[in-house]
């Protein structure tokens, strides 16, 4: 269902455009707290208080006026500043899906899934809570450098500043590690 | 690049979703009481303000209406009530338009004025000879002989009064 349809329709509190759209954006905000969070548990506590302020803000005739994606994002993003801040712990994410071990996979996907725990990883030991920020929604969620500012709440410039300083530690880790 | 395997766990997801929509139809339900609880009390508000809209207006054209009465009386055109003159047409006098006025009848002798009962001589005045001293000069005027003259009347006046009657003819 278009955006702007969904959007003039939870207005309303529609019940059939609110289960629409919680079943499309739910899991697309799960991954992306998942990848910020590392916790299932916490991502899932994000998705349940980004929804539920999404009511809260309906209810009172405010809420997303053009992109209702990336309201969803801005106010995950918030959540997870807020709450998760001085958080210490860390789950591998093999433990905690259902997902196969890398040695059942084929040879490809395999070295496939070791880049992305080595960059996911990387992402989250070299980086800055913002250049973290910045690189999930560019590079893993695909938003484009104006959504990610406005989600950030900053500027199309400073994102891209954030963006250059991430990729150059990125990329020096990962080659760090490659040669480890 | 191995995004899958971030999948929502499917019991997370279903809980997560009645607890979404739970609280969606509470809202809804309690916007919609809301929406007519305000309806409501916006058309009873303004019942009450065009009352006391219309109470205001009252009392302020009376605790002013010595200013704009007068106004008011002065500008309204008055129509003067016409009096009309009621004929008795039971008493009305007839009018006689064909006797002309006076009424002159065979009997009356033009020597002899016709007099009013107050004037009534006892006798015509008889004819006098143009010499002859007048034996009562105010006799023929109704006056007997030692009565006092009318007033305003003195023998000389009266005598030529006497004359001057005489010679008038009616």
């Amino acid at each position: 269902m278009d955006d702007k349809i969904l959007l003039a329709a939870i207005r309303k509190l529609d019940a059939d455009a609110l289960t629409a759209v919680f079943e499309q954006y739910a899991p697309l905000v799960f991954k992306y707290s998942l990848r910020l969070c590392r916790d299932p548990q916490e991502a899932d506590d994000v998705v349940g208080e980004v929804f539920s302020r999404l009511l809260d803000a309906l209810t009172q005739g405010k809420g997303p006026q053009k992109n209702l994606r990336s309201y969803l994002y801005q106010t995950a993003y918030h959540i997870i500043i807020d709450d998760t801040r001085d958080r210490t712990h860390y789950t591998p994410l093999d433990g905690h899906f259902n997902q196969p071990a890398s040695e059942d996979l084929p040879p490809e996907q395999a070295e496939e899934r070791r880049q992305f725990l080595l960059l996911h990883k990387a992402i989250h030991t070299v980086l800055t809570q913002d250049q973290k920020h910045v690189i999930v929604l560019r590079f893993l969620e695909g938003f484009d450098l104006r959504d990610t500012a406005h989600i950030l709440g900053r500027d199309v410039n400073n994102i891209k500043v954030i963006q250059n300083r991430a990729v150059a530690k990125l990329r020096e880790a990962l080659l760090y590690e490659t040669r480890e | 690049m191995g995004e899958e395997e971030a999948q929502y766990p499917l019991d997370l997801l279903t809980q997560q979703q009645e607890l979404f929509l739970t609280k969606a139809a509470a809202a809804h339900a309690q916007t919609a009481a809301t929406s007519a609880g305000a309806a409501a009390k916006g058309t009873l508000l303004h019942a009450a303000l065009g009352a006391i809209l219309v109470v205001e207006v009252i009392l302020g054209a009376y605790f002013t209406r010595e200013l704009w009465l007068p106004l008011l009386i002065q500008a309204t055109p008055t129509v003067e009530a016409q009096v009309v003159p009621q004929v008795k047409t039971e008493t009305a006098i007839p009018i006689d338009t064909e006797t002309p006025y006076p009424a002159e009848t065979e009997s009356a002798t033009p020597s002899t004025p016709v007099l009013t009962p107050l004037f009534a001589t006892e006798s015509p005045v008889a004819e006098s000879t143009p010499n002859a001293p007048r034996e009562n000069p105010g006799k023929h005027l109704g006056q007997t002989p030692g009565a006092p003259n009318a007033p305003g009347q003195d023998e000389d006046k009266g005598n030529n009064k006497d004359n001057n009657n005489k010679d008038k003819k009616p």
